[in-house]
């Protein structure tokens, strides 16, 4: 992927506001990153593409109350992304009666046979090992990991300080590590 | 090593990865090095290469996106009604007005009222 320079991406963000095609190019540019993003909070794949779509929705119609003076865009467009998956895990605890805030969302998850199809073996692993972290945890790894943001943005939006991100990005990434390793994975060569 | 600095190099040493920086210097603490081989391997298990495989779906969430987002605006569009249509509603609201005329404001009779007083309650 080609990394936009900072005069390049606010050129794009002005001209996104009334250009269809600045938008596409916005779009294309950002949807991987929201994409991993939602992936590493949602494990489905179908609700994955669902909540995605709604974030772009959301930035469409609101990108032209962005003001770069204010956060870094992509701050700004990851807050879009966390709140959308806040309320969707809220209406899910509305009718599930649980908090899924805090605890993690599937125990003893196993993938859809479709979505075995959909991903290949590192992936799979993967994505049934972030099922297994809590929602904090998978909301750190996957800011720290797709949203390019610095660490002090990742603290703002988490609402945590500086350095309990990495405290709790490491407890996180180790929590990982060993279920990866449980499942019988292999991640050194 | 106390955890808090264990996690501070980790940081250090995985922004460097993020950054695109392939020539890192090697790592003392074995828990560090290989939670930054996941981390590698993370960032190479890229979910989203389905979509990108998958085209359709992209342009399919994209024309999704823009196909919403202009219905939105045309029924905010639709909120704010041209010449025709105000001349339509204020039409039918003078008529409204000119019905109500006949209705006496005391009493709500619909007699008419030819001296402009109501035959019911006389006001």
């Amino acid at each position: 992927m080609t990394m936009l320079t900072q005069a390049e991406e606010t050129l794009l963000i002005a001209r996104a506001n009334d250009d269809d095609s600045a938008f596409a190019e916005l779009y294309n540019y950002y949807l991987p990153r929201v994409y991993n993003y939602v992936h590493y909070r949602v494990t489905d794949f179908h609700i994955c593409d669902d909540l995605t779509s709604q974030i772009f929705e959301k930035l469409f119609s609101r990108l032209k109350y962005y003001q770069a003076g204010k956060a870094a865009f992509s701050a700004w467009l990851f807050s879009i992304a966390r709140n959308t998956i806040a309320d969707y895990y809220r209406s899910q605890a509305r009718t599930r009666c649980t908090s899924l805030e805090i605890t993690a969302d599937i125990t003893n998850f196993e993938l859809d046979p479709s979505d075995i199809v959909t991903y290949n073996e590192t992936q799979q692993h993967l994505i049934k090992a972030l099922a297994s972290l809590t929602q904090r945890e998978r909301d750190i790894i996957a800011l720290k990991f797709w949203s390019g943001s610095s660490n002090k943005d990742i603290a703002i939006l988490v609402g945590i300080s500086e350095s309990n991100t990495a405290v709790i990005l490491f407890r996180a990434m180790r929590r990982l590590r060993i279920i990866l390793e449980s499942q019988g994975m292999s991640i050194y060569g | 090593m106390a955890e808090k600095i264990k996690a501070d190099i980790y940081m250090a040493y995985l922004d460097q990865i993020l950054a695109g920086k392939e020539n890192i210097e090697p790592v003392d603490d074995v828990e560090i090095e290989k939670l930054l081989l996941l981390s590698k391997t993370m960032i190479a298990a890229d979910l989203s290469v389905n979509i990108k495989l998958s085209e359709s779906l992209s342009k399919e969430l994209l024309a999704k996106v823009i196909k919403k987002t202009n219905l939105c605006m045309l029924s905010r569009n639709n909120d704010e009604l041209n010449e025709e249509a105000l001349e339509h509603v204020a039409g039918g609201f003078a008529g409204q007005v000119g019905e109500q005329k006949d209705i006496c404001p005391c009493c709500g009779s619909r007699s008419t009222k030819s001296d402009g007083k109501c035959p019911f309650c006389s006001h």
